[in-house]
């Protein structure tokens, strides 16, 4: 176990490893996705994965160019509504219990580097992560690139937001 | 509090499953347009596959297109009747006829609108929709079959070019360009022709309700105009958009309708390589008229 010593607060001496961390992200997209089924079955139809074909499908639009608009504005807004209750799950649960069920599952936890853990860390940690829920974030990703050459394994959004991710008492 | 927990969980993912919901049910109430009547468009030469057919990237219809359309249409609850726009003179037999056998499966009512032409393949296609709308001056009928085309042998003769012909199996090259037509060959086309046309009038027969003797006299690749072929009861109503739409709602059995007309989405590159074309056209045209002339004193032979 490495020991570090940070500048604002108690040593970090127990790490959450990278498989934990990446499990406990792939049990909460999952659980997100399933609480935001109803938006889903909706954008399904109007990109046109399914067989019934609304108007606005973008697959099928070939109606005219306002549906065409219109179908991609829908898309655009469900996918945004859907990042947005991503931030939602991790901000109130990372909140008001250090973890998310996932997090819960793997039993890793949030910490601060500050004396307390405050709201904007919160939400400053997790917005990459909420953008990328619906497609690939450029953010996120250089979230994790940066997490990659880091030594304290933390995501770049964490470093400005001073946070780790720990194992869980 | 390890309960207490769980049950916080619980309701994040409560509240935002019910905030989906309704974001959902928003997005599906404004999309909703209740009834439509589509109007699906068949201009142009009709054909099977491929972009235009003409040289000059003149309108064209793909039947595969349609016939995806046509599947789209189906699938789809919120459209109650299909009106088609046919402005088309025709065009190849299995494109026409396979368009003309999707429509009479659809389960929906449609309605033919013929505008300037709906003549052969594209009255095929009219004829089998449930009801047929034509201006009293548009061009329809034409209910025949054409293998013409331009055979070159004297004038490759007067250029001492010579055809080798290397067939095996004596038809493999009938109706070739290069050579006249033998009289088995042309025979033998000619049966064909007969064939498909068999065909062309038993469908519109059987379509029509029209009599295979009385359809024998009128299907002989005449046109006819839109009054003319009212009285032969090639069509069944004389008339504009306005009363397609009205037989299209009595059809269907609704009053309040939105209508949809169904437009191709064109690329810029597309838009320019049609007005490029027809550009270039003109501009070797005039190039060859100043040729042939001998404009500019240099000899062709």
């Amino acid at each position: 176990m490495k020991r570090i010593k940070t500048d604002f607060g108690p040593l970090i001496n127990d790490r959450a490893s990278l498989w934990k961390r990446v499990a406990a992200f792939i049990i909460d997209l999952f659980i997100i996705y399933l609480a935001v089924s109803p938006l889903t079955v909706v954008l399904a139809k109007e990109i046109g994965i399914d067989n019934s074909i609304g108007f606005s499908t973008i697959k099928n639009a070939f109606y005219d160019q306002e549906k065409f608009a219109n179908a991609s504005r829908i898309v655009i807004i469900i996918m945004a509504t859907i990042s947005l209750m991503s931030l939602f799950y991790w901000t109130m649960l990372e909140y008001y219990f250090k973890q998310s069920i996932g997090k819960m599952l793997m039993r890793i936890s949030v910490v601060s580097l500050t004396k307390e853990l405050k709201l904007w860390q919160i939400l400053v940690r997790n917005i990459t992560k909420a953008s990328s829920v619906t497609s690939l974030s450029i953010l996120f990703l250089i979230d994790i690139i940066y997490m990659l050459f880091n030594a304290n394994r933390q995501r770049l959004s964490e470093v400005i937001s001073k946070t780790e991710v720990t194992n869980a008492n | 509090m390890q309960i207490n927990k769980f049950l916080m969980a619980f309701l994040v993912i409560a509240a935002i499953w019910i905030a989906s919901f309704g974001v959902s049910k928003i997005i599906e109430n404004e999309n909703n347009l209740g009834n439509t009547i589509m109007i699906l468009p068949i201009k142009g030469v009709i054909v099977s596959d491929g972009g235009s057919t003409g040289l000059f990237g003149e309108e064209s219809t793909v039947s595969s297109d349609v016939l995806e359309k046509l599947d789209s249409i189906e699938g789809d609850d919120s459209v109650k009747a299909v009106i088609l726009e046919i402005n088309s003179p025709g065009g190849t037999v299995v494109a026409s006829k396979e368009i003309a056998e999707k429509i009479k499966k659809l389960n929906k009512p449609v309605v033919a609108w013929i505008r300037e032409y709906g003549a052969s393949g594209a009255y095929w296609i009219a004829s089998s929709s449930d009801y047929i709308v034509a201006d009293e001056l548009s061009v329809t009928g034409s209910i025949g079959v054409i293998g013409s085309y331009l055979e070159f042998s004297r004038l490759f003769d007067k250029y001492g070019v010579d055809y080798e012909r290397l067939v095996a199996g004596d038809y493999k090259d009938a109706g070739t360009q290069y050579k006249k037509l033998t009289k088995n060959e042309r025979d033998m086309l000619q049966k064909k022709l007969n064939l498909i046309h068999k065909k062309f009038k038993e469908d519109v027969s059987r379509n029509r309700n029209i009599s295979s003797e009385k359809i024998d006299d009128i299907a002989n690749g005449i046109f006819y105009l839109g009054y003319e072929a009212y009285e032969l009861g090639l069509v069944d109503k004389l008339g504009n958009k306005e009363d397609a739409i009205s037989k299209a709602k009595e059809l269907a059995n609704i009053k309040e309708v939105k209508i949809i007309e169904v437009k191709e989405k064109r690329s810029f590159i597309e838009l320019l390589s049609r007005i490029t074309s027809k550009e270039f056209y003109y501009a070797g045209r005039g190039l060859g008229d100043a040729l042939a002339k001998n404009d500019f004193g240099i000899s062709l032979t």
